[in-house]
């Protein structure tokens, strides 16, 4: 009898391990599925808004929205203005990130140099971002250093404070273990250090670029002379709804884009050693 | 030729009530190829004494010498969890450690994770392997270098009792192979019993309360009847010696009271 229960159990076991993979993919099917049916439902909430109680002039129906953006792809303004955009922000980034992970640096390994930078990176973290477009503005009038300026203010308190943290968070006794085996400064920063900090740089990188991303766009309504935000300027100011909604397509577009496929594949690929068990 | 010698060592913590001696005066030696194992209740300073002789703490006073064959020793240390870099996979955890990152340490690395049989894991991450196989992984990187003293610092403390029977047998083995000087802290009497060639027993406040000799013949199990008398005898030992730090310190509490 315990025989008969144990191979019945042994088949069981097989049979679930046979059943794996097919079911993974079941479960990835359902849940892009799901995501699928979300989009849908927003869709759907929109075109009936838009098809029974506002005009399209005020609130136009998302086939239109997908024309216009499509001529604007066709017509390569859609590339022209999100080459502006990105260089901007990627120059502001990595120039708050340069000032910023050293900082961070600093901050994480000393604690003098941690109470003198927090409290200004904690307050250049939280001003709005609206105050950084309006003072760029001031400061450098209509142009590309404006945004750049605002968003390298935007991006370094968010590398410094996670530098900061990954650097308190090393763990001593991998130090140690690195100590006693012999291994160089060179050694301990390149093998324990970095890999120690990636996760809080990597958290940076994505939640600071989103950030950046909005406050870029914010800046250039107010003044830019190229970019994303200053197309949806534009387009407000010429009173087309389908423009503004168009252009603000192709930035969630693109910060999906950006979140998931660019960041998501890095991020497997670096941490690929999370995926253990 | 690879001995240890400790000389009138001392270590004494500054606390909020006052300094505080973890190690008082220690002096001993360590023979070449030696087995030593550091035994005493928590708190009296094993753990301190191991990581002043790797380096890791500064002692307040006293010296630490290892010599081999008139240089500086090779050293390597297990410690209480196996502390691999995550992130690296098994093999490159071993190359990590390797002073020159050539064939020869390659092939090291190999031989070591081959000696604990877990070659089969060399791509895996620490990860993806359970508690004793990653402490199998720690022995193996100390191994992997070759070093002229190894200290353990309760290796398998962790671990299940059957793991870490079998770890302990396993070490044994690799220990009769490579004949390397050994250091080995736990506070299992037992252990002490199955593993050493000789016992240092300290007491708490950090002193040699004994120094015990450990003739019997090799191969050894737990399970053995002369390991057991061992342990029985030092075992006893240690409970005298309990008793007697309790009455000091009843003693020292009427006199303050």
């Amino acid at each position: 009898m315990t025989t008969t229960t144990l191979e019945r159990r042994a088949k069981h076991t097989r049979a679930a391990s046979n059943n794996a993979p097919r079911k993974r993919g079941a479960n990835k099917l359902q849940r892009v599925g799901l995501v699928l049916v979300g989009y849908l439902l927003l869709l759907g909430i929109w075109s009936y808004f838009s098809t029974y109680y506002f005009t399209p002039y005020i609130l136009p129906p998302p086939w239109a929205v997908a024309a216009e953006m499509w001529h604007l792809l066709i017509d390569g303004t859609a590339f022209v203005q999100f080459g502006a955009s990105i260089g901007k922000i990627a120059a502001g980034f990595a120039i708050g990130a340069l000032i910023g992970a050293p900082i961070g640096l600093l901050m994480g390994r000393s604690r003098y140099w941690k109470n003198f930078f927090q409290q200004p990176m904690l307050v250049l973290g939280n001003v709005p971002g609206l105050t950084y477009a309006v003072f760029a503005l001031i400061l450098f009038g209509i142009g590309a250093v404006g945004p750049v300026v605002a968003v390298t203010l935007v991006a370094l308190p968010y590398v410094a404070l996670n530098v900061a943290q990954g650097v308190e968070e090393v763990d001593p006794h991998l130090i140690h273990m690195s100590t006693v085996y012999g291994r160089s400064r060179k050694d301990v920063i390149r093998s324990v250090f970095l890999p120690s900090v990636m996760p809080y740089l990597f958290s940076a990188l994505r939640y600071g670029f989103a950030m950046a991303w909005k406050v870029e766009a914010l800046t250039e309504v107010f003044g830019g002379r190229s970019g994303i935000g200053f197309m949806i300027r534009a387009e407000y100011q010429e009173f087309s709804v389908t423009g503004v909604l168009a252009w603000t397509g192709f930035f969630v577009l693109f910060i999906l884009l950006v979140e998931r496929v660019f960041l998501a594949q890095l991020e497997n690929r670096i941490f690929a050693w999370r995926g253990g068990r | 030729m690879a001995t240890v010698t400790v000389d009138c060592l001392r270590k004494v913590f500054a606390t909020p009530t006052g300094p505080q001696t973890v190690i008082d005066d220690i002096s001993f030696e360590v023979a070449d190829q030696s087995f030593l194992s550091l035994v005493g209740p928590s708190g009296c300073g094993k753990t301190t004494l191991l990581n002043i002789i790797s380096g890791i703490e500064a002692a307040t006073s006293g010296s630490v010498e290892m010599k081999e064959n008139g240089q500086a020793a090779k050293l390597a240390y297990v410690f209480q969890e196996p502390r691999l870099l995550p992130w690296r996979s098994v093999f490159d955890n071993l190359m990590y450690v390797q002073p020159v990152q050539d064939d020869a340490a390659r092939e090291r690395v190999t031989t070591a994770l081959e000696r604990v049989g877990l070659a089969h894991a060399a791509k895996k991450w620490p990860g993806q392997l359970s508690g004793g196989q990653q402490q199998r992984i720690g022995i193996a990187r100390a191994f992997s270098v070759e070093p002229d003293v190894l200290l353990m610092d309760e290796p398998f403390s962790h671990l299940d009792a059957i793991t870490a029977r079998g770890l302990r047998e396993h070490l044994q083995e690799l220990w009769a192979h490579t004949r390397k000087t050994v250091i080995f802290v736990t506070h299992d009497v037992s252990e002490a019993a199955e593993l050493s060639d000789r016992i240092l027993m300290l007491a708490p406040g950090g002193r040699i309360h004994e120094d015990i000799q450990v003739t019997l013949p090799r191969p050894r199990r737990a399970s053995d009847p002369e390991v057991a008398v061992l342990e029985a005898s030092v075992l006893r030992r240690f409970e005298d010696l309990e008793a007697a730090t309790k009455n000091q310190s009843a003693q020292l509490h009427s006199q303050t009271a």
